[in-house]
């Protein structure tokens, strides 16, 4: 994982990847929130590189998180399926992870809940049924 | 004894529960008022979540379904009013099968049929899980439920949507182009690029940079919104066409998931290949499925289900903002 920290984060903010043309939904974290997040990233394992879904339609969480610029600045994570994706600042270096039960995208998926209609809602959580 | 399994998992037994007798009277008595209602047991849809009910005869008895499949088959000695009726309904040729699948699928798939009361029959049969016998709890039934639901919306906004369009825009394939630019999408895919442009960038062929690009925005200063005429005034104001009158340089295709959201196809190459952008993720030339786009029409779209038509510009690029 690209170097970071755990101790206070500037801001996490969150986009639900799930559209093509329009805005995906997006809000940011408490700064609560961002620690837990960073806190339980750092707890998962370390795997080989893993394909993400790519397509139309439900793609995960993105999350930008800029933590205090002295440990190393922005990271962009993809968390889709199982699957952790985590892109350094540079855009070059790339780290995956497990999400073991999809647990840190039901973490996520639970934030999303107020920002997202009831259809969404649903179709997100199908993804889940699996 | 009609046994009905909720497909749902991918790795685990799916949750199964046994119908009653009144409930598998009225499963046969809706497959005999429309008997597209069944589907063969080996049509199971390769998408995740929710596929559908799979139902199979647990045991030859008195029920219903077992008197008059063997009523059909000419093997009920003793005549049944109720097997009679049903063999009278399919006097046309069709059976009454050990296992079948029944139910609403996913809108992503192309197979669903608006209106054909398959919502109906899936949300009753649904219901019939409460029962002590069933593995099926309240997340899975909200789940199961949930698809249910959204199929039963974008079914019937699709239909509104289609209704409402004069026809579909645009001859398709029919119009010549005279300038692609391949399937190498590299110059779409750096890390600089893949995540500042979406699909109406694409479809352009223009790098703009404007994660949310949308038609319209450059030339009227605002996206005129989702419905079919919305999106024409917006794609026309850009400078897009819908029949050949020129030799146009681009031709693209015009998808919307009802309500939520817009979606570009673009011709790439001579041999009639489409590439697509979804949102920030890479450009490519296979859809939903994994299968190369030579149709956008019928090409598997997931949830962008309303087809608004083929357009055309008479420039190798169409600016977007």
């Amino acid at each position: 994982m690209p170097k970071s920290s755990t101790q206070d984060p500037a801001f996490a903010r969150v986009e639900l990847d799930i559209f093509s043309g329009q805005p995906n939904p997006q809000w940011e974290m408490s700064q609560e929130q961002a620690d837990l997040f960073h806190t339980m990233l750092q707890q998962r394992s370390t795997i080989v590189q893993a394909e993400l879904f790519d397509g139309l339609g439900y793609r995960g969480f993105i999350v930008e998180t800029a933590p205090a610029p002295e440990s190393g600045g922005r990271m962009i994570v993809n968390v889709q399926g199982g699957i952790i994706k985590v892109v350094d600042s540079t855009g070059q270096q790339v780290f995956y992870y497990e999400d073991t039960n999809q647990e840190l995208e039901k973490w996520l998926f639970d934030q999303s809940r107020q920002h997202l209609d009831q259809a969404l809602q649903t179709l997100v959580e199908a993804t889940f049924a699996k | 004894m009609l046994r009905v399994e909720l497909d749902i998992y991918s790795g685990m037994p799916n949750p199964t529960w046994t119908l009653t007798d009144p409930e598998e009277q009225e499963l046969l008595d809706r497959i005999v008022a429309q008997p597209t209602l069944m589907r063969s047991a080996d049509s199971a849809p390769a998408v995740l979540g929710y596929r559908g009910f799979f139902v199979s005869v647990e045991k030859e008895d008195d029920g219903a379904w077992t008197k008059a499949a063997k009523a059909m088959a000419g093997q009920l000695e003793v005549s049944d009013a109720n097997a009679d009726k049903v063999k009278a309904a399919f006097a046309n040729g069709i059976s009454l099968p050990t296992t079948f699948r029944i139910g609403t699928l996913d809108p992503t798939q192309a197979s669903v049929v608006a209106g054909d009361g398959s919502t109906d029959a899936s949300a009753w049969l649904l219901n019939t899980s409460e029962k002590p016998d069933s593995s099926v709890d309240d997340f899975l039934r909200e789940v199961a439920k949930g698809t249910i639901d959204l199929a039963a919306v974008v079914t019937a906004t699709a239909l509104e949507e289609t209704e409402a369009a004069v026809s579909p825009a645009g001859l398709g394939m029919t119009c010549s182009s005279n300038y692609y630019t391949g399937t190498d999408y590299s110059a779409w895919n750096s890390s600089y690029y893949v995540t500042r442009n979406n699909c109406y960038c694409f479809g352009s062929n223009h790098r703009a940079n404007i994660r949310y690009a949308s038609p319209g925005k450059r030339t009227l200063g605002y996206f005129p919104g989702l419905s079919y005429t919305q999106m024409r005034t917006g794609l026309f104001a850009d400078g897009w066409r819908d029949s050949c009158v020129a030799a146009r340089n681009l031709s693209i295709a015009c998808v919307v998931w009802p309500n939520y959201d817009f979606h570009f196809y673009r011709k790439v190459n001579s041999s009639g290949v489409w590439g697509h952008k979804p949102g920030g993720t890479p450009a490519k030339s296979t859809d939903n499925s994994g299968r190369v786009i030579y149709n956008p029409q019928t090409c598997n779209r997931g949830y962008y289900t309303s087809w608004y038509g083929y357009y055309y510009q008479d420039n190798n690029t169409a600016y977007v903002a």
